[in-house]
């Protein structure tokens, strides 16, 4: 077993928990929590095997701290504003956070970025529809954008670059 | 109701404002920038540790005694200078991922060389150049540039790009001073034996020379004179055995030099008669010995043998008899 398997078996845990919380979020403005979880762990392990195969244990624990980076951050906002974003959505960045990650700290980041983005036409709909308290059902997005950004980087650099 | 309450711990609330998902790139950039600040600058302390290693590197590996006919062009210590700095920067983690275009030579300006190292020489005296670096300092200089964006944008160049310069010197000094040998010597019975006293570089600065001369066996074969009697009649023999006659001229005490080797010289060669002059009835003698005792006076030779600044040189001059001794076994 490679590291590059266990890379993709992660890559694929989290395309199951994208595509469950996208079902979930758009069907009942909810994200499992025990999804996240199950998903958030078996990552993270999956993850850490593919660093000590690499003989790289740094890199793991780099990646736990690229993601509690984000996490960090989020809380405090969830904290500060806790009618602007819904905890599913701070459980499901911190998954996405803990995949991108892998390849730097930047990426995380990078995916958030790009989960905000491809939310915006959604954004705008809710716009238009509820004024400037509309809401949107954020977890496709995150799902795409944190999708684009790992797809970048696996097609740039490989599943251990 | 309890179906409800599981549901709540169960699942969590998945929906955000518009002002959040507005607000949240412009949040990420700036993470970004501190990001781009923090690896901008390791990057700048990455090409400073990569110079100082390739600066030892360079320092170290190329010093052997180089033939450009016989070793060939590789073997150029310049060339392979260069090869080991662009070698050892191009193998440090984290350097060529960092700069866009990888490390890339910046030689300061006005210098002639184009590449990663440049190698000045100084003397530690007033000589132009210290011929072998016996006695000065070398630097060897290693500086390149290194573009770099952070590396965390997708898109290389996409964020902004600053320039980071390695630079480092590695200075090796050669402080062994300057190195005074003499030469034996042989030259058949009555010529001239020739001494040579050598400099491994040029004379920094006079250096003083005295010279005696010390016999062993070349003595004449004449019977010895005896001593002449000090005027006063019935007195005893002397107790010190009449000495027989060197076979050789004693060198002057400045050596025949004027007393010194002057500045800028790499030597001068110190001449002694020897004399044949033997008995008739053994006139072969064979190889014959004596010794020169060379001292030399320099503050630089001081530095190398450390003492009150005096080298003692001994070397010993062999004349031979080989006319003499061919004839006398041939009857």
């Amino acid at each position: 077993m490679t590291a590059t398997v266990l890379v993709g078996a992660a890559v694929g845990a989290w395309v199951c928990l994208g595509a469950h919380a996208s079902y979930t979020d758009m069907r009942t403005s909810r994200i499992s929590r025990r999804a996240c979880w199950a998903a958030g762990t078996a990552v993270a392990a999956l993850l850490g095997a593919a660093a000590l195969l690499l003989d790289d244990p740094l890199r793991w624990l780099w990646t736990i701290a690229g993601a509690a980076a984000v996490a960090l951050l989020l809380e405090a906002v969830y904290r500060w504003q806790p009618d602007k974003i819904g905890y599913g959505d701070v459980r499901l960045i911190v998954v996405n956070s803990l995949l991108a990650a892998w390849w730097g700290p930047a990426w995380p980041w990078w995916a958030l970025l790009a989960g905000a983005v491809a939310a915006w036409p959604a954004a705008a709909v809710s716009a238009l529809r509820n004024g400037r308290r509309g809401r949107v059902r954020w977890a496709p997005g995150l799902a795409v954008g944190t999708g684009l950004v790992i797809a970048w980087r696996i097609a740039a650099v490989g599943p251990t670059g | 109701m309890h179906r409800r309450a599981d549901r709540t711990l169960e699942e969590s609330g998945a929906t955000a404002s518009l002002e959040l998902l507005a607000l949240t790139p412009l949040l990420v950039l700036l993470v970004l920038f501190v990001l781009w600040a923090g690896r901008s600058a390791r990057a700048g302390l990455v090409a400073d540790l990569a110079a100082e290693e390739a600066a030892v590197a360079a320092a170290m590996c190329c010093d052997a005694e180089y033939d450009a006919e016989k070793d060939g062009p590789h073997a150029d210590p310049e060339l392979r200078r260069e090869l080991m700095a662009e070698t050892v920067l191009g193998s440090r983690p984290g350097l060529d991922h960092l700069c866009i275009d990888g490390p890339v030579p910046d030689p300061p300006t006005g210098s002639k060389d184009g590449g990663f190292v440049t190698e000045t020489a100084r003397s530690f005296y007033d000589t132009a150049e210290a011929k072998g670096f016996v006695h000065g300092a070398r630097v060897i200089e290693v500086h390149f540039r290194c573009e770099t964006d952070g590396a965390v944008a997708p898109l290389r160049g996409l964020f902004p790009t600053v320039t980071m310069r390695g630079r480092a010197s590695q200075v090796t000094v050669f402080a062994d001073g300057t190195r005074i040998a003499v030469t034996p010597a042989t030259a058949e019975e009555g010529r001239d034996l020739v001494f040579e006293i050598t400099l491994n570089e040029p004379a920094a600065e006079d250096i003083v020379l005295s010279c005696i001369t010390q016999n062993e066996t070349a003595t004449s074969t004449i019977a010895p004179l005896a001593p002449e009697p000090d005027g006063e009649q019935g007195e005893p023999e002397p107790t010190i055995p009449p000495r027989p006659e060197d076979d050789f001229v004693a060198v002057p005490e400045d050596c025949g030099l004027g007393g010194k080797i002057e500045k800028g010289e790499e030597g001068a060669p110190v001449h002694i008669a020897s004399i044949d002059q033997d008995a008739p009835e053994q006139p072969c003698e064979g190889s014959e010995t004596f010794k020169l005792i060379v001292t030399a006076s320099s503050s630089t030779l001081a530095m190398a043998s450390g003492d009150s600044g005096n080298v003692r040189l001994t070397a010993t001059g062999t004349i031979t008899d080989e006319a003499d001794c061919s004839v006398q076994s041939g009857t």
